[in-house]
């Protein structure tokens, strides 16, 4: 018994070190774990074609010429869809590589990987593809449900499309730094939903998600706030392809889309850097792990 | 080893006297706020969370024409004040049932849930022992809530008689709330999963309860399940209250928000207790109470 | 380079405390050659896990260093961790992904210890049939009892085949039969595979049938060290003589053992089937097996007086009392 094992164990293999692979295994081992919880699956489906009713049933309030002033067409269903369908699947992408990694904190795993000789920028990024996937389900539902079910008029044709999923790309990538930071914080305090909770909040409000951006105007520090947060741009671009069929041609979008690879080139190596001292403070204290 | 003194002390009878619910609620709310105080900066999260919903509905309000407020009956049509005082208080309950399940959920994953249910304290004294804190949290936030309201632009009208009548409707609602929190939890005892239920709960809440829109707007079969959840008439009672100053004596509206609340309580109280110890029991026969 | 020791060098490591810092591991010099298989004992708390976590590069030293395989373990982080395979039995298994199966989390574990997906695949199903694992191999985590995770994360440790293994507490939560088995599998390891094996235990027993080096940490810092006979002459109090009588009645017996000058004090003694048991500490043992002997010879029918030698758990007793009061 034991020699049969010992001699799958004689052989000198060579380490197959490449790094997609290695992004490829968290990705497929979170997405597996990710599986097993059917009833969130559900639950979550059912929220979010609730919320669209809701913003539906709040739309039937808005004066239509209020929402066309903000230059977004007429349809304050169109214009919160986006708003809050993009904004949480941003939240979700987000809080997802936080709170895994706080699971597996809590749980004993992380102490297995940090022991292990995977990169932690694999790791993470690993774990972050599993986000935009399943984030990607729930957006795409959002989106249809408010389309098909409620009738939002969005430009669903291939080029508004294809604008808004390169849109979509740049924005994820100029928040993942961000989101990489946040679990550098996890990582110190061991929990950071209500952070990230509250970063997304900030992000609705400062973007726009549920009213125009000109009624901020009278508040200067606000409107400047609103000029910072990169989603601000990313849903400028989403909202003028999806609502009113931009393209790549159009000048606003491209400068959008700059904006956002400005946010990504500055803040992913941030939240890179931000997590390697986090790393390295819980090394010092000694609570890698903390049950 | 010091065997010898422990030994000495539990040879001395022990007197068991059956802690006063006064007692066990103190103990209750001591225990959770000193955790609660080990996570003492998310007070401040909280603070800002229900700022930023508050000043979102303060711009979101500026596009809203009251054409629908004053036709359900609400008659200054101020949609700002309407929408801060739904979110205000659906808040409010939601962060207890979610405080509820939540901190049953935690308790089944530290273990602590089958050390106080194998003690001598009764479930029904361990389920409202676990959302007096929350709800006592949840009052201060509430407070400060409104109070931002108000400095923003909120318009009430505040009498002695409209805050009597104010009151008696949060206080009913809690009660009602206490009731849905309880089910909760015992579904949560049973299949081991706390958020989605809970959250699932809040979203139909918002649609059907009239949080963000007068209740006109939605069809017939929304607003029959709305007529079931008691969020639905103490947000009702509560606007009515404060933004035309109605109270019981003059408003057949109001009345019959107060029977229907009661009347809820009456029914699902008990019932709730029911379904926890149903779940609870037979998560005791199948093992499974402290598990993950 | 085949450089499999372990080698710390005034390693420390002091959390910061209330009033003074907590020093949990004390400038411990320590070194485990290539190919051994060595033992590290200590009571809860004396420093075992942080001086293993600080091997495995998730704890960084306060002060001093260590080489493991021939890398420095801050410095040269990420080689450590290709040259170790770790296991915290304590955990009771709560280091596995409870919701993946026991393949899967073996998979899981293949790509991020960067095994070739054929190489594990074979080593997975071997690994599986070694332990047992087979019939549930597809079932998840979360529905195994204790032992069998525990099992999976042996399998999970020697997955990757490292050449050092540090196994703090491997039989932990495992029936006897699997501890038995896990045991034979560590000695082949070492024997075998000339794996070098750091192993803590909270079962002296398996330390001692082990083990060929021992060494004793209290309060963070290393005691004692060496192999288990010369740690059985560290305790010279610890001379004990067993009289084995026959009949059940051993008190008079007893009385006049406990007169002899040279008896230091009488241990035990008590009823043992038809006979009786008399063990007690003596200042000479030479000269006390004859005297006990004489004095009983007559009145008592004697079937034995022999020599104990202490076991591990004595020695560890004495030791870690000792080091505490002084």
């Amino acid at each position: 018994m034991d020699n049969q094992l010992i001699t799958y164990f004689q052989d000198n293999v060579a380490p197959d070190k490449s790094e997609v692979r290695q992004i490829w295994g968290i990705f497929w081992g979170q997405l597996k774990i990710f599986m097993t919880y059917r009833t969130w699956v559900v639950t979550d489906t059912f929220n979010t074609i609730v919320s669209i009713a809701i913003y539906y049933f709040l739309s039937l309030q808005v004066q239509p010429s209020q929402i066309a002033a903000s230059g977004y067409g007429t349809s304050y269903l169109a214009f919160s869809l986006i708003g809050i369908a993009f904004a949480n699947y941003l939240w979700f992408c987000i809080n997802r590589i936080s709170h895994s990694m706080q699971s597996e904190i809590r749980e004993g795993t992380f102490e297995t990987i940090a022991s292990s000789p995977i990169r932690m920028r694999s790791y993470l990024f690993g774990q972050a593809a599993r986000g935009f996937l399943v984030g990607l389900y729930y957006m795409v539902g959002a989106l249809a449900v408010g389309v098909y079910g409620f009738n939002a008029p969005l430009h669903f044709e291939p080029a508004a499309l294809l604008t808004s999923s390169l849109v979509l790309v740049f924005m994820v990538l100029s928040h993942l730094g961000l989101g990489i930071f946040i679990a550098g914080i996890v990582l110190v305090y061991k929990q950071a939903d209500p952070v990230t909770f509250m970063v997304s909040l900030f992000m609705e409000f400062f973007a726009g998600a549920l009213f125009p951006l000109q009624l901020l105007s009278n508040y200067p520090p606000l409107a400047i706030a609103s000029e910072l947060m990169p989603y601000t741009y990313a849903l400028d671009a989403l909202r003028k392809s999806l609502i009113q069929g931009a393209t790549l041609a159009s000048q606003d979008i491209l400068f959008d889309l700059a904006v956002l690879v400005v946010y990504a080139v500055i803040l992913l190596p941030l939240g890179l850097w931000s997590f390697n001292v986090g790393y390295d403070r819980i090394r010092t204290e000694g609570t890698t792990s903390s049950y | 080893m010091e065997s010898d003194k422990i030994i000495q002390m539990l040879q001395e009878p022990t007197v068991r006297s059956k802690t006063t619910l006064a007692e066990k609620a103190k103990a209750f709310i001591v225990r959770d706020f000193k955790i609660y105080w080990t996570y003492k900066f998310w007070v401040v999260f909280d603070v800002i969370d229900i700022a930023i919903l508050v000043a979102t509905y303060y711009f979101v309000a500026q596009i809203i024409t009251p054409a629908h407020l004053v036709a359900e009956g609400y008659s200054s049509g101020d949609y700002f004040t309407f929408a801060m005082l739904g979110i205000a208080f659906s808040q409010y309950v939601q962060n207890s049932v979610h405080g509820l399940t939540e901190g049953v959920r935690d308790e089944q994953w530290t273990g602590t849930i089958e050390t106080i249910l194998s003690s001598a304290t009764s479930y029904r004294s361990y389920l409202l022992g676990a959302s007096l804190f929350r709800f006592l949290y949840g009052t201060i936030i509430l407070v400060g809530a409104l109070g931002l309201g108000l400095l923003i632009g909120g318009k009430v009208i505040l009498t002695p008689s409209t805050l009597a009548t104010g009151a008696v409707f949060a206080l009913l609602l809690v009660s009602g709330h206490l009731a849905i929190g309880a089910m909760s939890a015992g579904i949560v005892v049973m299949i081991k999963r706390g958020d989605p239920i809970a959250w699932g709960f809040t979203w139909l809440t918002q649609l059907v309860s009239g949080v963000f829109y007068p209740l006109g707007l939605l069809p017939w079969y929304l607003k029959w399940v709305g007529f079931a959840l008691p969020l639905t008439y103490s947000l009702d009672g509560i606007r009515r209250t404060f933004m035309n100053g109605e109270t019981f004596f003059d408003s057949a509206v109001l009345q019959t928000d107060l029977v229907a609340l009661i009347a809820f309580i009456i029914i699902m109280v008990p019932l709730s207790l029911q379904v926890f110890a149903w779940a609870y029991r037979r998560s005791q026969r199948q093992g499974t109470l402290g598990q993950y | 380079m085949n450089d499999h020791s372990i080698e710390t060098i005034g390693i420390t490591k002091e959390y910061p405390g209330k009033e003074k810092p907590l020093v949990a591991v004390d400038h411990t010099d320590l070194l485990i050659r290539s190919g051994e298989l060595f033992g590290l004992l200590g009571p809860n708390g004396a420093g075992k896990t942080t001086l293993i976590k600080m091997l495995c590069t998730l704890i960084l030293p306060t002060e001093g260093t260590a080489k493991v395989g021939g890398y420095d373990i801050v410095k040269e982080a990420a080689k450590v961790r290709e040259t170790i395979g770790w296991l915290h039995g304590e955990t009771g298994g709560r280091a596995l992904y409870w919701r993946l199966s026991a393949r899967d989390n073996l998979r899981f574990y293949a790509y991020i210890q960067n095994v070739p997906s054929d190489v594990a695949r074979k080593r997975i199903e071997a690994l599986l049939e070694f332990f047992d694992l087979k019939r549930e191999a597809d079932s998840l985590v979360k529905d195994y009892s204790t032992g069998m995770k525990v099992r999976v994360m042996l399998a999970r440790t020697l997955l990757p085949n490292p050449p050092i293994l540090l196994l703090d507490e491997p039989t932990v939560g495992l029936d006897a039969q699997t501890a038995i088995e896990t045991r034979k599998l560590i000695q082949t390891l070492n024997r075998e595979l000339h794996k070098t094996i750091l192993l803590t235990s909270h079962n002296l027993y398996e330390v001692e049938k082990l083990c060929e080096r021992v060494a004793i940490i209290n309060t963070g810092k290393i005691v004692a060290l060496g192999t288990m006979d010369q740690l059985a002459h560290l305790i010279h109090e610890a001379k004990t003589v067993e009289v084995r009588l026959e009949g059940t009645d051993g008190e008079a017996a007893t009385q006049i053992i406990q007169q002899l000058d040279l008896i230091r004090r009488v241990m035990m003694s008590e009823r043992s089937g038809d006979g009786w048991i008399i063990r007690a500490e003596v200042s000479d043992l030479d000269s006390a097996i004859p005297r006990i002997a004489n004095a009983l010879a007559g009145n008592f029918r004697i079937r034995g007086i022999s020599e104990i030698r202490p076991h591990l758990e004595e020695i560890f007793v004495k030791i870690t009392e000792g080091n505490n009061h002084g």
